[in-house]
């Protein structure tokens, strides 16, 4: 197991937003974590990249505990995430947000022109050649996100946690996006886990689903598993009349 | 990151400076020399300023404290420490309190960061002020320092340390952690940036050679007073020249300082009392109308032509 969340709580002044969740997640596999609005999923993110602490439980990343780390540290063990509300370095140019991974990521590396390469390198993957001399603040909302998982990508993680890069887009433009994943997760060989609520691009892309529902694991099995589930359906589209 | 170092331009910089201090030694008057001192000092003043506050966002508003503490060691160890090593404990003591009151310091942004800042030198200028009144001291005069020939050379030595310290950072792999600190902290720590231990090292880096200069300030000026040594607009007019050229880059501040300082002496010489005015109202000119600074504007021309 690449990850392990073990039994993490987190409140926020007493409100519980993550209850005692586990979940495991297999190297190379695509997890999805599915839950409406409120139920926890970005706090699980935020708390695996360190970003957030958990109040009690224990997160483990390879095996050894990730616990009261600083983000910058995580990021250099190999864990990337991009964030919900995206928020690229708004007057640097693509090239520059993406080299800036590549220099001080799990890559570690210490020249700026090979990081400028390497940059080109990775937007060329995810189809944002064409912008790479553009400020990040001068994107389509697409490509932003788009830029957040390059940025993501030039960080050299194992582990990549995508905070809903499929939200806003219109049914085409996740056809795109589905098929960027897909290239990418096989391209550098990563183990995505992935928070959306498009269900429907949740289920094509994803090996295992956990279930979230006010902060507490509900289900977790395959995508068809998950989706048969009556506790799923139940709290997805509400108790049938 | 700025475009990689251009040889060429680093040559032509040195040669230039060479040149002109040259120039300077041989021909300029007194008058000249003194004005050419306070240019370089105010170069190096401005591109120190730049390295925490025009890379990080992390305005601050008391970097006069620096160089007042640099002028206060300097005058209490003339006599007992050679020039160089008064010089060298100056700026390593301006780094170390940077460093020091970075700690606390950086655990607030904006507004709150420029307060403290500010605080901090007014702080640090009235304990100057009660332990000299204390020791029954009104002002320091030294005597037999480097002359003003000597300064100059100091001065211009400081300024291109400064330029240059602050051109290859903005180069390098710290200039590019900076720059992902003002654009967006957080974003920046996720992205494996040790956001903590870098901003102390801008902070020690911009400390160091306002420190050392002014030690060297000490013997253009002669003699040591707290309130003018740590006087406020000081930091207000580094800060007044990094905007007014641009902080992007190292060439931002130089523009702006020259600007500036040829732009004071006409005015101390013809109409003293508007000087702040001008200076007021110039920051706020260019903070609405022209925030890249000259550098910026020029660079974008620059650009157009080229396109």
């Amino acid at each position: 197991m690449i990850l392990e969340v073990d039994h993490v709580t987190k409140r926020f002044n007493g409100v519980a937003a993550v209850r005692g969740v586990s979940f495991s997640v297999p190297e190379g596999a695509i997890f999805g974590l599915m839950g409406a609005n409120g139920a926890g999923k970005t706090t699980i993110f935020s708390m695996i990249a360190g970003n957030e602490q958990p109040t009690s439980g224990d997160i483990r990343f390879q095996g050894s505990s990730i616990q009261g780390l600083r983000p910058w540290r995580i990021s250099r063990l190999g864990i990337a995430r991009t964030f919900q509300i995206v928020r690229p370095f708004p007057a640097l140019t693509c090239r520059e947000n993406v080299a800036l991974a590549v220099l001080y990521g799990a890559g570690q590396d210490s020249s700026p022109a090979r990081a400028m390469r390497v940059a080109g390198e990775i937007l060329n993957e995810v189809k944002l050649a064409t912008v790479a001399d553009e400020e990040a603040r001068r994107l389509t909302l697409v490509s932003r996100k788009r830029l957040e998982i390059a940025r993501a990508l030039g960080a050299r993680p194992k582990l990549l946690l995508l905070d809903e890069v499929l939200a806003g887009l219109t049914p085409m433009e996740v056809e795109a996006a589905v098929e960027l994943l897909r290239h990418i997760h096989r391209r550098y060989q990563l183990t995505i886990v992935m928070v959306e609520h498009v269900l429907r691009a949740l289920m094509r892309l994803c090996t295992e689903i956990a279930v979230l529902d006010h902060g507490e694991k509900i289900a977790e099995g395959s995508p068809q598993a998950v989706s048969a589930d009556p506790v799923v359906v139940k709290a997805y589209f509400g108790a049938p009349q | 990151m700025r475009p990689l170092h251009d040889v060429r331009i680093i040559i032509a910089a040195l040669v230039t400076t060479a040149a002109v201090v040259v120039g300077v030694l041989f021909f300029a008057s007194d008058y000249f020399i003194d004005f050419a001192t306070s240019l370089a000092m105010w170069i190096a003043l401005s591109e120190s300023w730049t390295l925490l506050s025009g890379m990080t966002g992390y305005v601050s508003l008391g970097h006069v404290v620096f160089f007042g503490l640099g002028g206060y060691l300097t005058v209490l160890t003339f006599g007992m420490l050679p020039i160089w090593a008064a010089l060298a404990l100056s700026g390593a003591c301006a780094t170390g309190l940077a460093v020091l009151v970075g700690f606390p310091c950086f655990r607030v942004r904006g507004p709150y960061f420029v307060i403290l800042t500010f605080g901090l030198s007014e702080f640090v200028k009235y304990i100057v002020v009660n332990v000299e009144a204390r020791a029954s001291k009104f002002g320091r005069l030294i005597f037999g320092g480097p002359d003003p020939n000597e300064v100059f050379l100091i001065m211009v030595g400081l300024a291109v340390a400064a330029f240059f310290l602050s051109y290859f950072i903005r180069r390098s792999r710290l200039g590019a952690g900076l720059r992902g600190i003002r654009e967006d902290e957080i974003a920046a720590e996720t992205t494996g940036v040790p956001v903590a231990r870098l901003k102390l090292i801008a902070f020690g880096l911009s400390a160091l050679i306002p420190g050392i200069a002014g030690g060297a300030f000490l013997f253009r000026s002669g003699y040591f007073e707290p309130i003018q040594a740590f006087n406020p607009s000081i930091s207000f007019s580094m800060i007044t020249m990094a905007v007014i050229g641009g902080t992007d880059d190292a060439y931002g501040p130089l523009i702006g300082a020259v600007a500036l300082v040829t732009l004071s002496e006409l005015l101390w010489a013809n109409a003293p009392e508007i000087y702040m005015t001008v200076l007021g109202l110039l920051l706020v000119v260019f903070v609405i109308w022209v925030p890249d600074g000259i550098e910026g504007r020029l660079r974008n021309w620059w650009k157009t032509q080229r396109a």
